[in-house]
Formats: structure tokens, sequence, C-alpha cells
């Protein structure tokens, strides 16, 4: 007889190997777009971006659909549409609109009755953009996704990087030219200024919740350099200084603007 | 002469001595040099079986309906193997309804590893090259929470399929002609022909599809029908 139960237990243990489908990311339908910045040099070195999103959209999706509101993104996850071979993305950002249109086969496969269908993605393709340039990283999507398309821009030379001691409170600042001013929140200890190319400083008003708003002119030198084939001539800044201010203090951390932006102006209010 | 045991005590026995036969087999297998051995690939017998499995599975399980064929001859302690089956599944979820259905053929060889069992009784592995042809059906209505509605019927018909195996198992005689047994079967290296609209989920014969390797389990009940009576070979001594 015991024999016999080892015998089943066998039989039992053999049965037990038959795989049931696990229903964990079993879709493929999810690509990530990283931001990139072209750095000085050879066409397509670049550095990770930080892409000021004001939400994507996809024209096919439900209406009320909206991705990464108002934040700071260096790659973004997107679903690729089921139901088309073709999926685009309007891209509403701080300094400009975009849009891609991704191409891509797609298949349907039966799991189980618990898991269901799921949707195999392969052979991405970039069908239409309109950023500074483009590359198809990994044709494949994967699950979980990994980086599949690197979207490039070019330096955005005019940023210049304040710093405030503490936290502020802001409704919103001007500039003296006509510009998009990103605010990722109302309540912030960095915010990124951009300067005028067509002259030779800048007045920002920062408007503070519930505080008299303050006033900052810099001044700065301004020189073009073509630093990329793609981008072709741009306008440099440098020799940054502080023309007039009515701010407790403000300290000058470095005298030229870089992409991504560096501190240039640490202010004490 | 002394008298024929009854029927279920003669199966009960088996069973107990399948597990010693595994033991067994270990070392039958190096027991005898062929310099001893007088080796005749002259085919003895041959079996017919079913696999049991199927059968039940047909009568208790609503989303299957199979059955499956098997027959082995032997050439010394080598078995040429062949089955042939049908299974067609049926499966709802929540948000589509698949199904499909084919005939499968699989060819292959078992050594068997009790060459010197009187009984013709096997501890065997082998290898098998399994074939399927098979059509399937998927509706899938499901409401997505980006996309909205997503509807779709779609269908593959006569896809061709094909795979290897590793096969282990037992057959241990009942009674009279009568074989019991199993096989446990390492399918893999599925390929199948192209399918643009919709992967393969099911493959008769295999099993799920997306599964680089598939385990598969047949309990099988043979008849052997002796064509030539098997000579005795003498143990060593």
């Amino acid at each position: 007889m015991k024999k016999l139960t080892w015998f089943l237990f066998f039989s039992i243990f053999t049965l037990s190997c038959l795989n049931e489908p696990d229903c964990y990311e079993l879709d493929n339908s999810n690509v990530i777009l990283s931001f990139r910045v072209l750095a000085a040099g050879k066409n397509l070195a670049s550095i990770a971006d930080q892409f000021p999103s004001l939400g994507i959209l996809t024209p096919a999706a439900e209406a009320d659909t909206i991705f990464y509101n108002q934040s700071y993104v260096s790659n973004v996850e997107l679903p690729l549409n089921p139901k088309e071979e073709q999926t685009t993305f309007l891209f509403d950002g701080g300094y400009g609109d975009h849009e891609i249109q991704l191409g891509y086969k797609r298949q349907v496969q039966f799991v189980s009755e618990d898991c269901g269908e799921r949707y195999i993605f392969a052979d991405l393709k970039i069908l239409e953009y309109d950023f500074d340039s483009v590359r198809v990283v990994n044709p494949t999507p994967t699950a979980p996704a990994s980086t599949n398309i690197e979207l490039y821009r070019c330096p955005r030379t005019n940023l210049m990087g304040i710093d405030f001691t503490t936290a502020v409170v802001l409704d919103g600042v001007t500039a003296d030219f006509s510009t998009f001013i990103f605010q990722p929140n109302d309540t912030l200890t960095t915010i990124d200024l951009p300067i005028n190319k067509n002259t030779a400083s800048t007045t920002f008003v920062f408007n503070f919740r519930g505080a008299p708003s303050k006033t900052l002119t810099v001044s700065y030198t301004r020189a073009a350099k073509t630093l990329n084939k793609i981008c072709g001539e741009q306008t440099l800044f440098s020799d940054l200084a502080v023309v007039a201010t009515d701010f407790g203090a403000v300290e000058l951390k470095s005298d030229s603007t870089q992409d991504l932006p560096i501190t240039n102006f640490e202010i004490t209010k | 002469m002394t008298a024929p045991r009854t029927f279920p005590l003669q199966i009960l026995k088996s069973l107990n001595n399948i597990a010693l036969l595994i033991l067994c087999s270990f070392t039958a297998a190096a027991q005898t040099p062929d310099s001893l051995q007088q080796h005749k690939f002259v085919p003895t017998g041959i079996r017919f079986g079913t696999d049991i499995l199927a059968l039940a599975k047909t009568g208790y399980d609503e989303t299957f309906d199979g059955w499956e064929l098997n027959a082995d001859i032997d050439f010394y302690r080598y078995y040429f193997a062949i089955d042939y089956g049908y299974w067609a599944r049926d499966f709802v979820s929540d948000d589509g309804v698949y199904s499909n259905g084919g005939d499968y053929l699989r060819i292959g060889a078992d050594v068997n590893f009790l060459k010197n069992d009187p009984e013709k009784n096997m501890f065997f592995f082998g290898l098998r090259y399994g074939l399927s042809t098979f059509s399937e059906d998927l509706t899938v209505e499901k409401n997505d929470p980006v996309w909205g509605p997503v509807n779709a019927t779609l269908s593959n018909s006569n896809v061709n399929a094909q795979w290897f195996e590793l096969t282990t198992g037992l057959r241990v005689k009942i009674w009279k002609m009568i074989w019991l047994g199993y096989t446990a079967r390492l399918k893999f290296g599925l390929s199948t022909s192209d399918t643009p609209n919709m992967l393969p989920s099911d493959v008769p014969g295999y099993g799920r599809a997306d599964a680089d390797s598939y385990w598969g389990f047949n309990y099988q009940i043979f008849v052997r029908l002796p064509v030539r009576k098997s000579q005795s070979i003498p143990l060593k001594k």
C-alpha cells in the first residue's frame, strides 16, 4: 500500500507541473518614450531631458484621458491602441506642442478563462513626428515596458535657473517679453526662467501668494554658436549679472546658462 | 497447475509493484552486457491503447473534448510509438469567447530500461515528434478604460503546428493482454504556421502556445496483441 501511495504521489506531482498562466503583465501594449536633449558634438549624442508636460493626449482615446498632466518627466509610458495599427500622441509641452505617430503590428492571443486575451505588439515604427529628431531604440514593446523610442530636442540655451533659499508660494512669474514660464507647482524652491535673446537684459516679476510682488532684472552677454548640426546656430548666454532687484539678497551661482538648466542665482526673499 | 488469480488482486499487486519497477529499472539498465544477449530486432507484439485521462476529462471538464489512441511495437528493447488524437477547447472569459479543435499525431521511439522483463513491462524514456492541424476562433468584447469598446472576431483556419517531446513512463502488465501505464511528456520547440491576425492559443496535442515548454500527462490502458512468441533471454548469473 505504501508503494501505491508513492505511485499516486508521483502521478499527482507530475500533474501539478501543468502550467497555469500568470495573468500579470500579459500585454506588451505600453511603450516608453524618453526625452533627450541633443548635446554639442556629433549627431544624436544626448543627455536625458526633463520634459515640462502639461498633458499628453491621444485622439483615439476616451475624451477624458490625459497622461502626465502638469509634471516634469524624463520618459513617459503610454499605451498603444489595440483597435488600430497606429497611435498618435499629442504632447502639450511647456515650451511648445509636439506630435508623434507610431505604427506597429498587433496580434491577439487568448490566454485563459481567468486572464482573457492579450495583445502582442511588434515592429514599432515612427510614421510622423515634429520633434527635432527621433530614434527607435527597441521596436518590440516589452512587459514590463522599457525604452522604445527616444525623442530629441535642441538645447534651450536661454533658461536661467533660480533657487529660493526657502520654499515660496507663487501665483506666477511674468517676464518683460512674450514667453512661456513653466511652473510645475504653486509651492516651489526652484524655477527655470527664460531670458530674452533679443535684448541684453530681462526683467521678471514674481507674484507671491499673500505677499508683495518682487522684481529681478538680469543682464547678460549673447553669442551665436553652432552646437549641433541638427539645431543650427543658437544664442548662448554668459556674464549673467543682477542689474536691479527688491529681493532681500540675490547671489550669483553661475554666470552662464546651460541645458539642462543649472542654478544661476540663489534668492533670499 | 495453479488457480488463476482474480482480476482486482492482480491489478492491485501490479500497481504496488510499479514504484519498485522504477528502482529496478536503474539497475536493470546496467545489468547485462550486450555480448550476453541474443538481440532479436523482430517485433513480438503490438500494443494498442487509449488515454483514460482524456476520456475522463471529456466527461467532467466542460471546456475539453478529446480522445487519444496510442500504439507501440517492440524491436528488442526499442519501441516505435505512435499517438493520434483529437482535442477541442471552449473557454469563456470575462471579455471573450475562445474555441478551437484539431487533430494531432505524435511519432517517436521509446527505450525500455526493463529489457529483460519477461512480461514486457516497461520503464522507458523516449522522444516524439508532434504534428497538429487545428482551427480556432476568438471573439473579444470588452470596454478598455483608455480606448473604449474593443470588439473583434478573429479566426485561424488549418494552422499547422509541430513540436518535440521528451517522454518517460511506465507500462505494467495487469492481466493477460491488458497493460496499464502512464506517459509524462516534456513538450518543447513549438512552431506554427503564420497566423497574421491572431496568435495561436491552444495547440491540440501540445497545450498553451505561449509556453516555451509544457508538461503533458497520459494515463493509459493498452491491449497487447502478440505477433510472435517472445524469446526468453537468459539472465546473467
